[in-house]
């Protein structure tokens, strides 16, 4: 018909002018002018000649960075900011920055760099999240300039964390993240729960898991019309904490791919025994009427809602919620008590992930840097600003004297500025109002100890040294790098199963799906190519040994 | 003629569930109103259901002193009312000219109109296409890429070919343009449908918030979409938890901001109804 040819000549005609736009470009061009891993000084402005580690960094002539900078909504960042005029004044440094909101950031983020518009330096890059940007060659690849980084490599040294940071190299062998690294791991979740409650019960503090559930018993007992333990984050932040005890993974630290040192290969988690064990645990605990089934659904503030109204006596919890359950605790019934337990041990001791290299946002370079005449600079300024003391204790801290006074190894926020809580009769804050204490430069575990430690309260300061005193690093898994073909088929499988192992973990635990039909749930998960999945692991695994 | 039993007891059970369903439909939103005049630590405690507790006007007044969210207040109000006369414009033009049967290759232009319904180019190249044209950080990337929703123009179509051609007839016979017929004889009688794609354009154009959201770098062009949406969803969800920001944003912030959103097409929407409701049915077999 008259009307469908037509159709089809306009479309041919607007397909070929799409790919005649399509195809003039933006060249991404990745081929360095620069041999690889040495960089040609008599090109480069702004760096330091003689830059050691610890020394403050200051740009011999004034530099501007393009930056992609993370806008949270809980400090809206401000051209205003002293972090700013900081590094302008001390670093020689300005910002060209691209401000994208939290909320959908890492979005944008893909779209620019995809779009061949990466800035100098990308913040709030988690480690594991740079995998996506390697094949398009817009990154570069850190571990190939560390001997420009004195300050980064001086801290893997001492902190022994050279093992660590290698296990995020890429399938090329190199490694393109900056992560957040620090002296001592953080432990942030943990059980919040009623010490006035377990006091008049009479129950101690529990430090196992058999103790843990022994408390829940004696309350269930002492007040049958509550269920003592309702839960939030979706069943996703205490199954992550939990399931290390149980030697496995769960929650937001679920992998598929479990490595087995006995037999030295990765097995799938979802169907090991210990993972059985674990589903086991919280399943006893909901049909047993002590753990709320509406823990795998409900929201946040359902949650908190119930542990304040005094219908559930444990509730889930990190360090900055912890601060809200108790002030509003406090406003409800001064008299009722809130504590933080130290996380109920497994039978093998109290195993916590090691996360002294932070899981949450570190930094990556463009790759286009290197063609640049001011590589050196940006390697040196990230250098001091993320890995030296001085660097850290400014975004950390911010200007002695201004926002804070130090005395020996205790800081003291200044007297008009508050952060944490740390300095109620403060006005300011010194997130929203100077820019400092801002997760894109600093995390909460970065830096040394004593930095860590500087900013805990003393319920955290407590509830770490008890942790540390007991705790047991799970070392981490071997890498299995893939090829970005490779990772695209693997993806295809990880993500669909994970999903399954999710809702079916959630079934059995609601007991919607009795723990008796674990073996067909192993068969169904093996339908869904389970055994292909780890052996392209552990095919991957082999060949990068 | 007076009911009968059943069609009585029909009424009854009708008026139970549709009043069943305003509950349903109208609580959130109440809550929400009433959240926003309410303590935060009420709030916490899952203490206000119907009304305000701890009531309190601090909550708007901190709100309301942000400087930011004035500034994306004016340019979401921008962006409307630019986009909604944009929109209007290619729109009418678009449908006017498709609903005259005697246009050459008229199927043509109807189909690749529809065609661009189910086919898009994709994120980056859209991405591309905009910084290309150095419409970055303007108003232009907000409001032109969507402008012509071809929805709206199928239905708009439908009315003008519903109008009689004795009309146009007459207007030629004196001797009118067909944009004199357009301008003088044509829109002054389309006055619902008009009012129909305002309403549907400019309650489109005031919750858009991706195209801000990727074609903005600064925030003081964001609209209060976006400045919204980081408020709500920034403090919660999975790169929340990777930022270490899981204390969230307090709830009754949140719910003063949503009320401040809402709150321009709340005041409107009454007034135009009547539009709304009659639009739909617009184009749809008269009897």
């Amino acid at each position: 018909m008259k009307s469908w040819k037509n159709l089809l000549v306009g479309a041919a005609v607007i397909g070929a002018s799409v790919m005649l736009v399509g195809c003039s470009s933006n060249s991404k061009s990745t081929s360095g002018a620069k041999k690889d891993g040495s960089i040609n000084m008599s090109s480069q402005k702004g760096y330091m000649k003689d830059f050691k580690a610890d020394e403050t960094f200051k740009a011999t002539s004034a530099l501007n960075l393009s930056m992609m900078y993370r806008d949270s909504p809980n400090y809206p960042v401000k051209n205003s900011w002293m972090l700013w005029s900081e590094l302008e004044k001390n670093q020689n440094i300005t910002f060209k920055r691209t401000d994208i909101p939290l909320s959908d950031y890492p979005q944008k983020r893909s779209t620019l760099i995809a779009a061949g518009q990466t800035p100098d330096i990308v913040t709030a890059v988690a480690p594991g999240e740079e995998t996506q940007f390697v094949a398009g060659g817009q990154i570069l690849p850190i571990s190939d300039y560390l001997k420009y980084m004195p300050n980064l490599s001086a801290r893997l040294k001492e902190w022994k964390l050279t093992d660590l940071f290698n296990s995020h190299k890429q399938k090329d062998g190199k490694v393109y993240i900056l992560p957040q690294i620090g002296e001592v791991p953080t432990y942030d979740y943990t059980f919040a729960y009623r010490s006035d409650i377990f006091e008049k019960a009479g129950i101690k503090a529990p430090t196992t898991l058999a103790e843990f559930t022994k408390a829940l018993e004696t309350l269930k007992e002492k007040y049958p019309s509550v269920t003592p333990y309702s839960d939030r984050w979706q069943f996703n932040a205490i199954p992550n904490i939990v399931a290390p005890q149980f030697n496995t993974s769960a929650g937001w630290g679920y992998s598929n791919a479990t490595y087995d040192k006995g037999d030295n290969k990765f097995v799938f988690t979802g169907t090991t025994p210990e993972y059985k064990k674990f589903v086991s645990y919280y399943s006893n605990l909901v049909q047993n009427g002590l753990m709320d089934k509406e823990s795998l659904t409900q929201t946040d503030d359902t949650a908190t809602a119930k542990f304040i109204n005094g219908q559930s006596f444990v509730i889930g919890t990190n360090g900055s919620e912890y601060t809200t359950l108790q002030k509003n605790l406090q406003a409800k019934h001064p008299d009722e008590k809130v504590a933080m337990m130290t996380v109920p041990a497994g039978e093998d001791g109290l195993m916590v992930q090691d996360n002294r290299i932070a899981v949450v946002a570190g930094m990556m370079l463009s790759s286009k840097l290197k063609d640049s005449d001011h590589f050196l600079a940006t390697l040196q300024f990230i250098d001091w600003l993320l890995y030296s003391d001085s660097g850290q204790t400014f975004a950390r801290w911010g200007v002695e004297g201004t926002t804070y006074t130090k005395s020996g190894n205790t800081y003291t926020l200044a007297k008009d500025v508050n952060t944490l809580g740390l300095n109620p009769s403060g006005t300011k804050d010194l997130q929203k109002d100077f820019g400092f204490r801002n997760g894109v430069f600093y995390a909460v575990g970065s830096g040394s100890k004593a930095l860590i430690y500087s900013q805990y309260n003393d319920v955290t300061k407590e509830f770490s040294q008890a942790m540390d005193k007991k705790a047991k690093k799970v070392s981490p898994a071997p890498v299995y790098p893939m090829s970005s073909t490779d990772l695209e088929q693997f993806s295809l499988i990880d993500t669909p199963l994970k999903d399954f192992v999710t809702a079916q973990t959630q079934a059995f635990v609601s007991g919607q799906r009795p723990m008796s039909q674990w073996s067909s749930y192993v068969k169904e998960v093996q339908a869904k190519n389970s055994t292909k999945l780890i052996d392209m692991v552990n095919k991957a695994y082999k060949a990068a040994k | 003629m007076k009911d009968s039993i059943g069609y009585k007891v029909f009424k009854a059970i009708n008026a139970i569930v549709l009043i069943l369903i305003v509950i349903a439909t109208v609580y959130p939103f109440w809550n929400v109103v009433v959240q926003s005049f309410s303590s935060e630590n009420a709030i916490t405690a899952g203490n206000v259901v119907l009304t305000p507790v701890g009531f309190n006007l601090e909550t708007y007044k901190y709100v309301m002193n942000d400087p930011i969210f004035w500034i994306n207040y004016k340019n979401t109000i921008i962006y409307t009312v630019v986009g909604t006369a944009i929109s209007l414009f290619l729109t009418t033009t678009l449908a006017y000219v498709t609903s005259k049967k005697y246009l050459p290759g008229r199927r043509f232009f109807i189909g690749l109109s529809v065609f661009t319904m189910f086919f898009a180019g994709g994120l980056i190249p859209n991405y591309l296409l905009i910084k290309s044209l150095g419409w970055m950080n303007t108003m232009w990337a907000v409001t032109v890429p969507g402008a012509l929703s071809i929805f709206n123009m199928l239905i708009m179509k439908s009315f003008f070919e519903s109008m009689p051609d004795a009309l146009e007839e007459a207007a030629i016979i004196d001797g009118a343009t067909p944009f004199q017929i357009l301008m003088r004889i044509i829109l002054p009688l389309s006055k619902p449908i008009l009012a129909t794609m305002v309403l549907f354009y400019a309650v489109g154009a005031w919750n858009a918030w991706f195209g801000a959201f990727l074609y903005m770098d600064n925030k003081n062009l964001f609209p209060v979409s976006v400045y919204l949406r980081n408020l709500v969803k920034g403090a919660t969800g999975a790169e929340a938890q990777s930022a270490d920001e899981q204390s969230q944003v307090s709830s009754n912030i949140k719910a003063v901001t949503m009320v401040l959103t809402v709150l321009p097409v709340l005041v409107v929407y009454p007034f135009c109804q009547k539009y709304f409701v009659n639009g739909i049915m617009i184009g749809s077999v008269k009897g």
